[in-house]
């Protein structure tokens, strides 16, 4: 028996595949690249001692500068550098972090130009924003947030989240990678996207280990917690923004997100306003758990969390389970979150990109080939497919 | 079905306490290919591959003279195709619980039908941590054994996937497969009384 067990374990260690391809792919100096192309400028020796001491949370100053078209559009401006991230951190080409010294004057759309802004959003000053290396994609798709993120920003829901889209991203002008810039999530972002300052944000976020208040008013972080805690219904009703809260968990047990709720949650506040929930990092989302029903994505019997026990709280009332459910039937039945408006979205994001993801691989080998970048698209879309067929049965 | 396939191991599991240990290793290889599979809106033509697996199994349980083994095994699998012109290739390793029962035919010649249980898990992965759905593939698996010896056969098999899983899954590792292969026994050794 222990040497079947051995066995075992050693297959397991080694249960791995390998591809390799004939394709030729492109160099840099043979891409004539549609993209935004961001340049850098730092002190070479301070940037590579931030990304390999990653986790010493390093900030270093640096000058960004960026052409559309060829054409330079942003020029010279101060910045301070952090490499941004959980496990990401571990791949080769990191999320960095980007924070302007002042608020950048975005209303040319020169440094995000997304193709549609919800609404009760605003994007025309920004003081941070994040090179994202795709997280947990960055050796599949590179662009599962992005494609997931554009199809809520499509629907119009009720949704504070980022805006973004790939870049190619140079450090003193020598090729670094294609990064995702987008719109930052924290309280930053959330300012900018109502045009407020910071001070005005109170957010916290929920990681897998603890709460992080971040900004604002702990003791109301706290108070929203503790009734969370006893299941103060009253309270939270008038603590809670309910249609976001709605939209916000509809859409993350749609896509099945793993990394959630557990992780990659927060929540805020712009004054005295009421608590509403960020989408952010999707990741994790479409693999694992495609097959199960939506309650069951949000109980996450894993890992206990306080936006789990927050969302029983209220579904315990018939009231919130019939807006909840009629909201779900509405936005399948009517298409909005459907793979015909997901598949077109996945099409662009990959025509843009297609040739520069082919520089990814000749640098980093990640995605490792062109044939298994092509399987990992095919996996989201297939995978987007299943879960579609899964939740429409049962939410009819 | 995946609660069948639970139900059928747990079964064949707990029946241990009426089996009648003999163990056995095997070594088996051949041809497996894909029918017609489509990646990302490119046809894959040629996809087929060379499979080599070892491995061990054990006789859970016999009733008259059939019985059911459980078996570990490593497999390769060397697979190449190409898609919109592009060639490639890829080499797999996974592991593979076969589960069988055996039924004689003649003194030599047994049939034998069932099912292999293969992970799908890719520790390559940096982030296999969060996992695919089809985290299990399961092949039906049909063969025929002879007897060389008391200790040695010859085994041939032909086994198939099961699960709908998208064409995604398959590159590396082909639908259907042929296989054959060679098979030592070794029997409980009985005490002889004085």
């Amino acid at each position: 028996m222990k040497n079947l067990l051995f066995f075992l374990m050693l297959t397991l260690i080694f249960s791995c595949t390998k591809f390799n391809e004939d394709f030729e792919l492109l160099d840099i100096s043979e891409v004539d690249t549609e993209l935004p192309v961001v340049n850098i400028e730092v002190d070479r020796d301070e940037f590579n001692k931030m990304n390999e001491a990653y986790e010493e949370e390093i900030e270093i100053e640096g000058r960004f500068n960026m052409f559309r078209n060829g054409v330079l559009v942003i020029e010279n401006e101060e910045v301070e550098l952090e490499v941004k991230g959980g496990f990401s951190t571990r791949f080769p080409l990191k999320t960095l972090g980007v924070k302007f010294e002042d608020k950048y004057d975005n209303s040319d759309r020169s440094l995000i130009n997304p193709s549609k802004i919800l609404p009760h959003h605003n994007i025309d000053k920004i003081k941070a924003i994040r090179l994202r290396n795709s997280g947990n994609d960055f050796v599949k798709t590179m662009m599962k947030d992005l494609s997931l993120t554009q199809l809520a920003i499509n629907a119009d829901l009720n949704l504070d989240l980022t805006y973004g889209e790939p870049v190619l991203v140079y450090i003193n002008n020598d090729f670094h990678g294609v990064l995702n810039l987008r719109t930052e999530a924290n309280s930053h972002g959330m300012a900018g996207l109502h045009g407020v300052k910071k001070s005005a944000v109170t957010l916290a976020k929920i990681t897998t280990h603890e709460l992080i208040k971040k900004d604002g008013d702990f003791d109301r972080i706290d108070a929203f917690v503790q009734a969370i805690e006893e299941g103060n219904l009253n309270y939270l009703k008038d603590e809670l923004d309910i249609e976001n809260f709605i939209d916000y968990m509809i859409y993350q047990s749609y896509i099945a997100n793993v990394d959630w709720p557990h992780n990659n949650a927060q929540f805020y506040a712009i004054d005295q306003g009421k608590f509403r929930f960020v989408l952010f990092d999707l990741d994790g989302a479409l693999r694992l758990r495609v097959n199960k029903e939506p309650l069951n994505i949000i109980e996450d019997k894993r890992f206990p969390n306080i936006l789990t026990d927050l969302f029983f709280i209220f579904y315990k009332e018939e009231s919130f389970q019939q807006a909840f459910w009629n909201r779900y039937r509405s936005l399948l039945n009517n298409g909005i979150i459907s793979y015909d408006n997901f598949k077109p979205i996945v099409d662009e994001n990959m025509n843009k990109i297609y040739s520069e993801i082919q520089i990814q691989i000749n640098k980093y080998q990640a995605p490792g080939t062109m044939i298994e970048w092509n399987i990992e698209i095919d996996k989201l879309l297939n995978l987007f497919q299943e879960r579609e067929q899964v939740v429409s049965d049962l939410v009819k | 079905m995946k609660k069948i396939y639970l139900l059928l191991f747990l079964f064949f599991i707990t029946s241990d306490v009426e089996a009648q240990p003999r163990r056995s290793i095997f070594l088996n290889t051949g041809y497996s290919f894909n029918n017609s599979l489509q990646i990302n809106n490119g046809k894959v033509k040629n996809s087929r591959g060379y499979v080599i697996t070892f491995g061990g199994a054990l006789r859970l349980f016999s009733f008259k003279k059939n019985y059911v083994s459980l078996g570990i095994a490593g497999k390769t699998i060397f697979s190449s195709g190409s898609r919109n012109g592009e060639k490639f290739n890829a080499s797999t390793v996974r592991f593979v619980f076969p589960l069988r029962i055996t039924l004689p035919l003649t003194e030599q010649w047994r049939v034998s039908t069932g099912f292999n249980f293969q992970n799908n898990l890719d520790f390559l992965d940096p982030d296999f941590r969060l996992g695919y759905r089809y985290l299990w593939r399961v092949d039906y698996s049909a063969g025929m054994k002879y007897l060389l010896t008391n200790q040695w056969s010859l085994t041939a098999n032909a086994d198939f996937n099961i699960r709908n899983m998208s064409d995604a899954f398959f590159l590396n590792d082909p639908k259907f497969s042929v296989l054959i292969g060679i098979e030592k026994r070794f029997h409980k050794r009985r005490k002889t009384k004085k």
